[in-house]
C-alpha cells in the first residue's frame, strides 16, 4: 500500500524515468561505440592482413625468381648459400620445392613449410598461414620451361593473422558503470526533488487551507522560483488572500448583524416588563407569550453567533487535553436540573475516563446542545440516558458520547438533515417544544473541527440516539 | 441615597430602564458616554453602577478601570452575550457581576438587590465585632478591612472574589457547594448552565496563584463545588 504510493509519486516518477533514460543512453552509446569501433578495427585488421599477404607474396616472387635461377644454374649448394644469406639479412627462412614437393639436397625443410607447400601445390594459388608466431607464405611459380616450383617463406614475429572484434570488456567495467550510475542517480534525484518538493508543499498548503486555516500562504517558501511552480505559488497566495478576505468580511457581517439585533431585543425586554408593571393579571399570559418569542429570537441570535464563530480554525492554539468524562458529568447535572421542570431527568448510564485534545468550550457546547435537545423531546417521566466509552476503529482510539432519549425520534430520511442549520423536523415547528434549529448544527461543526463526527439513529424501542465520535489522539 | 447610575449609550434603553427601575423603588441616573460616566461615578452619588461594555470611544473596561482606581462602588456589567472574554476580563478588573444583553430586567433587579444586601452585610460587619481574621497557611484575610495578604504581599481582589475567598478559607479543607457560593456571594440562585461562579473562581485563582510549594490552592470538585486545599 505504502509502496504503491511511493511508486506513483511524482518524485519517484521523475527520478526513476530520468535515471533509466540516462542509464540506457549510456549503455546504448557504449554498445554502439564498441560495435563500430570493433568493426572499424576488424576492417583495419583485414586490410592490414591483406596488405601483408600481398607484400609477402610479392617478395616471395622476387626471391623465387632468384632462387629458381640459382638452383637451376648453380645447383643446391648455391641455393643453400643464397637462402642462408637472405635469412641472415632479413630473418626470413626460405624454401624451394621443385614440383611442389620434391626435396632438395642440403635443404632442411620444416614440417609447416611442407604442409603449406603441399597446400599451394594443390590449389595452385598462393597460400598463407600462421604457425606459432610465424607467418607462412607459399607462392607457386614456374620457370622458363613451365616447370612448377613452390616457394615458401617463414616470416617470424608477425602478429596473429586473424583479428577478432573486441567484444571483451575493458577493465573495471563493474566499478566504472557503478560510479556512473550513482552519479546519474544523484543528479536525477536532485532534479526530481527540485520538482516534486514544491508540489508537495503546495499540496500541504492547500490541505491546510481547506481545513480552515485561511492564513496559509506559500509565497515565502515557493514564490521566488522563476518557473511555472513559482507562478502557481504566487497565484495560490492571491487566491488565499481573496478567500480569507471574503470569509472575514462575511463573519464580520454576521457578527455585526447579530449584535445589532440585540439592541432592539434588549429594549423590548425592558418595555415588556414595564407593561407588566402597569397591567394586571389579565395581561399575564399574553405578556408571557411575547416574552417567550423574544427569548427565542435571542437564543437564535446567540446560536447564530456561535455557529459563525466556529467557521475558522483560529482557535487552534487554545487546544488542551480535556477530561471528557468530567465535562460530560457537569453537563449532565445541569441538563438534569433543567429536565426536572418537565418531570424528566438525565443520567449517566456508563462512563469511562477519557481524554481528548480540543477546546473545552466548544465541546461543552456541542454536547450540551445534544442533551438539551434530548431533554426537550423525551417523553414526560422518562430519563435521558448518557454513555461515554472508548472504541477503536482499526487505526486509532475514538471516544463515543451517546445520548439517548425516549421521544418520538426523527424520520429516517431526516436523520442526517437535522444537523443542518435551521432544519426542524416537520412537526417540531408546530409544537411548542422550543429549540431553534441551530443547536445541532453547532454540534456538528464543533465536532467536525475536532476531527470527529456526529450521527443520529432511531432506536427500536423508541427514541432518538445521538452519538458523538471524537478522536482521542491529537487532531492534526 | 440609593442611587443607581446607568452608563450605556443606548438612550432609549436607558429611558426604559430608568422607568422600570424607578417603579421598583430605585433612584436612577443615566449617562450615555464614558466621559460623563467616569465623572458621575467618581462624584460618589451612586451606590451601584450598571455599566455597558460596548461604549463608544473608551470601552466599558476602560471606564471600569478608571472607576476602580478611586472607588470600590459595586459595578454590574452588561456584556455582549456569549463573549467569554468580556465576562472574565470584566470580573478580573473588578466588576461584581455581569448580565448578558439582552437581559431580563427582573434578573437585573434581583442582582442589584443581591449586591446591595451583601454591601449592607459587610457594612454591619464593620461594627464592633469586626473581622475575625482568617489565617490559613500563608493567607491572611481581614474581613473588616477587606484586605488579603498572601506570603506577606497584599493582593487586590474584587468584592465578589474577596467574599468567595473568605468562604473557601473559612471552610478550608472542606468542599463548598456551588449553590452555597452563589447564594452567599452573589446573593442569588444559579440558573442551569450559568457559569458565573466558575468564572469568578478562575479569576480568583489567577490572582492568588499557587501555594509556596507549587501546588494549587483551590481545587475543583466536579459536580459539587470548590475546596481550598490545606497544604501540609
Amino acid at each position: 500500500m505504502v509502496l504503491k504510493r511511493i511508486f506513483s509519486s511524482i518524485f519517484f516518477k521523475i527520478f526513476f524515468w530520468f535515471w533509466l533514460a540516462t542509464i540506457l543512453s549510456g549503455i546504448t552509446f557504449y554498445v554502439l561505440t564498441t560495435i563500430t569501433q570493433s568493426s572499424t578495427i576488424s576492417k583495419q585488421m583485414d586490410r592490414l592482413s591483406d596488405n601483408r599477404r600481398r607484400l609477402s607474396g610479392q617478395s616471395m616472387v622476387y626471391f623465387g625468381e632468384a632462387a629458381i635461377r640459382i638452383y637451376e644454374n648453380h645447383g643446391p649448394e648455391a641455393l643453400k648459400n643464397f637462402a642462408k644469406n637472405l635469412e641472415e639479412k632479413t630473418g626470413i627462412h626460405t624454401f624451394l620445392f621443385p614440383g611442389g614437393f620434391d626435396a632438395i639436397e642440403g635443404q632442411e625443410t620444416t614440417f609447416q613449410a611442407r604442409v603449406i607447400a603441399d597446400r599451394s601445390r594443390r590449389s595452385r594459388k598462393a597460400e598463407f598461414g600462421a604457425f606459432n608466431d610465424i607467418f607462412l607464405v607459399a607462392q607457386p611459380m614456374r620457370n622458363q620451361m613451365g616447370r612448377l616450383y613452390i616457394v615458401v617463406g617463414e616470416i617470424p614475429g608477425t602478429p596473429p593473422e586473424s583479428a577478432e572484434p573486441f567484444y571483451s570488456l575493458p577493465q573495471d567495467f563493474g566499478a566504472r558503470s557503478l560510479i556512473t550510475f550513482i552519479i546519474g542517480g544523484i543528479i536525477c534525484s536532485g532534479l526530481a526533488w527540485h520538482l516534486a518538493s514544491p508540489i508537495r508543499k503546495l499540496r500541504n498548503a492547500t490541505q491546510q487551507f481547506a481545513e480552515g486555516d485561511f492564513t496559509t500562504r506559500v509565497r515565502p517558501d515557493l514564490g521566488n522560483r522563476g518557473d511555472e511552480i513559482g507562478g502557481l505559488a504566487r497565484e495560490f497566495d492571491q487566491m488565499a488572500e481573496r478567500i480569507e478576505a471574503l470569509m472575514t468580511a462575511q463573519k464580520r457581517l454576521i457578527r455585526d448583524v447579530s449584535h445589532e439585533l440585540r439592541s432592539p431585543l434588549a429594549r423590548l425586554n425592558v418595555a415588556l416588563e414595564l407593561v407588566r408593571q402597569k397591567t394586571g393579571p389579565e395581561a399575564e399570559t399574553s405578556l408571557d407569550r411575547i416574552k417567550q418569542e423574544a427569548e427565542r429570537l435571542n437564543e437564535m441570535i446567540g446560536e447564530l453567533l456561535s455557529l459563525n464563530a466556529l467557521e475558522s480554525k483560529d482557535d487552534i492554539t487554545k487546544r488542551e487535553m480535556i477530561d471528557l468524562d468530567l465535562l460530560v458529568q457537569e453537563i449532565v447535572e445541569d441538563a438534569d436540573f433543567e429536565a426536572h421542570s418537565r418531570n424528566c431527568g438525565v443520567r449517566i448510564v456508563a462512563v469511562e475516563a477519557v481524554k481528548v485534545l480540543g477546546i473545552s468550550e466548544m465541546l461543552s457546547r456541542a454536547i450540551e446542545n445534544v442533551m438539551r435537545n434530548a431533554v426537550r423531546y423525551t417523553a414526560e417521566n422518562t430519563e435521558v440516558e448518557v454513555k461515554l466509552n472508548c472504541t477503536h476503529d482499526g487505526n486509532k482510539a475514538i471516544a463515543v458520547v451517546t445520548v439517548r432519549d425516549h421521544g418520538p425520534g426523527v424520520p429516517d430520511n431526516e436523520l442526517e438533515k437535522i444537523f443542518q442549520p435551521f432544519y426542524r423536523v416537520a412537526d417540531a415547528r408546530d409544537r411548542q417544544s422550543g429549540g431553534t434549529g441551530i443547536g445541532l448544527a453547532i454540534t456538528e461543526r464543533a465536532v467536525r473541527l475536532h476531527g470527529g463526527e456526529v450521527k443520529a439513529d432511531n432506536l427500536a424501542d423508541g427514541g432518538l440516539q445521538v452519538k458523538i465520535f471524537l478522536p482521542m489522539e491529537p487532531v492534526s | 441615597m440609593n442611587q443607581i447610575l446607568i452608563i450605556d449609550d443606548d438612550i432609549e434603553l436607558c429611558d426604559l430602564l430608568t422607568e422600570y427601575l424607578t417603579q421598583e423603588g430605585f433612584q436612577v441616573k443615566a449617562v450615555h458616554n464614558s466621559g460623563s460616566g467616569i465623572a458621575q461615578a467618581l462624584s460618589e452619588e451612586a451606590t451601584l453602577i450598571v455599566l455597558d461594555v460596548m461604549l463608544p470611544g473608551q470601552s466599558g473596561f476602560e471606564v471600569l478601570r478608571q472607576i476602580r482606581e478611586h472607588s470600590k462602588v459595586p459595578v454590574v456589567m452588561l456584556t455582549a452575550r456569549g463573549d467569554e472574554v468580556d465576562r472574565i476580563v470584566g470580573l478580573e478588573m473588578g466588576a461584581d457581576d455581569y448580565l448578558p444583553k439582552p437581559f431580563n430586567p427582573r434578573e437585573l433587579v434581583a442582582r442589584i438587590r443581591a449586591i446591595q444586601r451583601r454591601a449592607a452585610a459587610s457594612q454591619e460587619s464593620l461594627e464592633p465585632e469586626s473581622g475575625k481574621m482568617v489565617k490559613i497557611g500563608d493567607v491572611e484575610l481581614d474581613p473588616g478591612a477587606r484586605t488579603v495578604v498572601i506570603s506577606g504581599k497584599p493582593v487586590e481582589l474584587t468584592a465578589v472574589e474577596f467574599s468567595m475567598l473568605e468562604i473557601l478559607l473559612r471552610m478550608a479543607g472542606q468542599v463548598v457547594h456551588r449553590e452555597t457560593m452563589a447564594k452567599e456571594v452573589l446573593g442569588r440562585r444559579l440558573s442551569p448552565f450559568d457559569r458565573s461562579i466558575d468564572v469568578h473562581v478562575s479569576s480568583l485563582r489567577r490572582k492568588i496563584g499557587h501555594q509556596p510549594n507549587g501546588s494549587e490552592r483551590i481545587k475543583t470538585i466536579r459536580g459539587t463545588g470548590y475546596q481550598y486545599l490545606l497544604s501540609h
